[in-house]
């Protein structure tokens, strides 16, 4: 038979009691976490470390990636001191729709896979990120957009016998010299709507179990078009 | 006392632990909890040849050699496919040390980079399970790179052996506490993964490419730690190379055992910020096959 005594500290997350073994006389403190009690914020990278590889053990190193077509040529990713205790990853890229008649959507980014390991996502509310995105010669288009996309390999899609990414994605406007954050709610992420064939359990099941985390740069050049710029990320993380 | 926490999927640290080795002089137990499994050694770094001890079931038993597909001449041993190479030799142990009970580990296999190797997945220790009879190995010369070393794989012309009478895997491990690659990851190479199984890629680089093993990965630390693993637990990497659909190894047909030290984070594919190096100094030490 126990007592519940009155709370001993003001700490609003963690309800302290003190609970009286009347039988035994005895008193002891146990802790009780708050069932609403906000989750740590999950560190994807702040970059200090000046690895390239992310701080969680999962993650491996972040890869500069140019797509449609699919290269490495025209990029050069590095790190940058925003000042003497701030580091910041960089990336310099040249994309080209080639000329064919089509538009290809090109652009460029950077991502980091945790390989066979999936992370659980679906407690956080949102991603928050910092950045700069600037133009260069030829600058880039008015309506280029940045995509944060969180890959879940391991999900199933509605029809298995037909291919398709298993991703969600979410585009935000990235633009400006000065640096700037930016906060996504997890909620709002979804399968890319040129995505027919959908994920078992939507994009819940994905933020459930997340593989890869890409950020890229998407120009919305026209066919044969041409752009450059220089993109600045810095913290990087859930919460 | 080893602390047994930490370890990884369904790795058993058992320092603590006595064993039984079934090859030909069992090991009494001592004291403390008995270890219920049984060995067949396969080897334990005594000798000097770097010749396995294991008798394969047909021809002849491999032999350790390091390995890397470029970069190489940063190793000791250096890779014994290179020109000018030293023979293979062990390493003495930084103090004699008991493995199983009663057996006294004087020396292991030791691989240790000389310099950082950079931009590269890493290196690792290797032997093949059966070679032809009298065959030897190849060369030298070949070259550093990963068609070179292919090449030589296929004309090695090594041999499947079956271990379905074992379970997994037993042996010794340390780090240097001062290396950048602290993690050794342990491999099997079946009928899918190599080469000479004829079913994956031998071409590096391709989508369907060999030497995607069956593997585990493990930390390790600066002492000499017993590792017990199953061969349940071998899983191919998911992100390169063919993937066996089954997601099984062939236990029937294995070719190859791997221990390799990869690049902290993984290696660069195209273009990455900052500069990938490794660093490291591994030991290896009383190999045994744990008997079902």
């Amino acid at each position: 038979m126990v007592a519940l005594c009155e709370s001993r500290t003001k700490a609003p997350t963690v309800a302290r009691c003190c609970l009286v073994a009347v039988l035994a006389g005895g008193c002891f403190d146990v802790e009780q976490r708050d069932a609403n009690l906000a989750i740590e914020p999950f560190l994807v990278d702040d970059f200090e470390s000046g690895t390239g590889v992310p701080p969680d053990g999962r993650f491996e190193r972040w890869q500069c990636f140019r797509f449609n077509p699919n290269t490495t040529d025209g990029l050069d990713c590095y790190f940058e001191r925003r000042d003497e205790d701030d580091q910041a990853l960089v990336m310099d890229f040249n994309v080209t729709d080639v000329e064919d008649g089509v538009q290809q959507f090109a652009g460029a980014g950077v991502s980091t896979s945790a390989g066979a390991a999936t992370i659980d996502f679906s407690g956080y509310r949102q991603l928050v990120f910092s950045a700069i995105l600037e133009g260069g010669a030829p600058a880039l288009p008015a309506g280029t957009l940045f995509y944060v996309e969180l890959a879940c390999s391991s999900v199933p899609l509605e029809n298995p016998n037909v291919g398709g990414d298993r991703l969600v994605n979410l585009g935000v406007g990235v633009s400006g010299a000065t640096w700037s954050s930016y906060e996504l709610s997890l909620t709002s992420f979804g399968q890319p709507a040129w995505h027919t064939n959908h994920l078992v359990g939507g994009a819940p099941a994905c933020l459930r179990a997340v593989d890869s985390i890409a950020l890229s740069v998407s120009p919305n050049l026209m066919d044969g078009m041409a752009a450059a710029g220089k993109l600045h990320l810095d913290d990087i993380f859930f919460e | 006392m080893a602390n047994c926490s930490g370890k990884m999927l369904g790795l058993f640290c058992v320092l603590t632990l006595v064993a039984g080795c079934s090859d030909s002089e069992p090991a009494a137990p001592t004291g403390g909890e008995v270890d219920e499994r049984s060995y067949t050694k396969i080897d334990d770094m005594e000798g000097t040849t770097g010749v396995i001890g294991w008798a394969p079931p047909h021809g002849s038993p491999g032999f350790w050699y390091s390995f890397a597909d470029q970069q190489c001449e940063k190793l000791r041993p250096t890779p014994s496919f290179l020109e000018g190479s030293e023979d293979w030799s062990y390493a003495e142990v930084p103090e004699p040390y008991e493995t199983l009970a009663g057996v006294t580990s004087r020396q292991a296999a030791r691989l240790r980079t000389v310099a950082p190797i950079v931009d590269s997945w890493g290196a690792g220790l290797r032997f093949h399970l059966s070679l032809p009879t009298g065959s030897g190995p190849p060369g030298p010369p070949y070259e550093c790179t990963p068609e070179s070393l292919t090449a030589r794989d296929i004309e090695m012309n090594a041999m499947p052996v079956d271990l379905t009478m074992y379970t997994g895997i037993s042996f010794w491990a340390r780090t240097e506490s001062n290396a950048t690659g602290k993690k050794l990851t342990m491999g099997l190479h079946d009928r899918h993964t190599h080469a000479a199984g004829g079913i994956c890629n031998p071409t590096p680089g391709t989508l369907d490419a060999c030497y995607n093993a069956f593997q585990v990965t493990l930390p390790l630390t600066d002492e000499f730690e017993h590792y017990v693993l199953n061969f349940s637990e071998l899983t191919q990497n998911p992100t390169w190379g063919y993937q066996e659909p089954s997601g099984t190894m062939d236990l029937s047909q294995i070719y190859e055992a791997i221990f390799d030290v990869n690049t902290p984070g993984g290696g660069c594919s195209g273009v990455c910020p900052g500069e990938p190096t490794l660093e490291f100094d591994i030991w290896i030490d009383d190999l045994y096959f744990v008997d079902r």
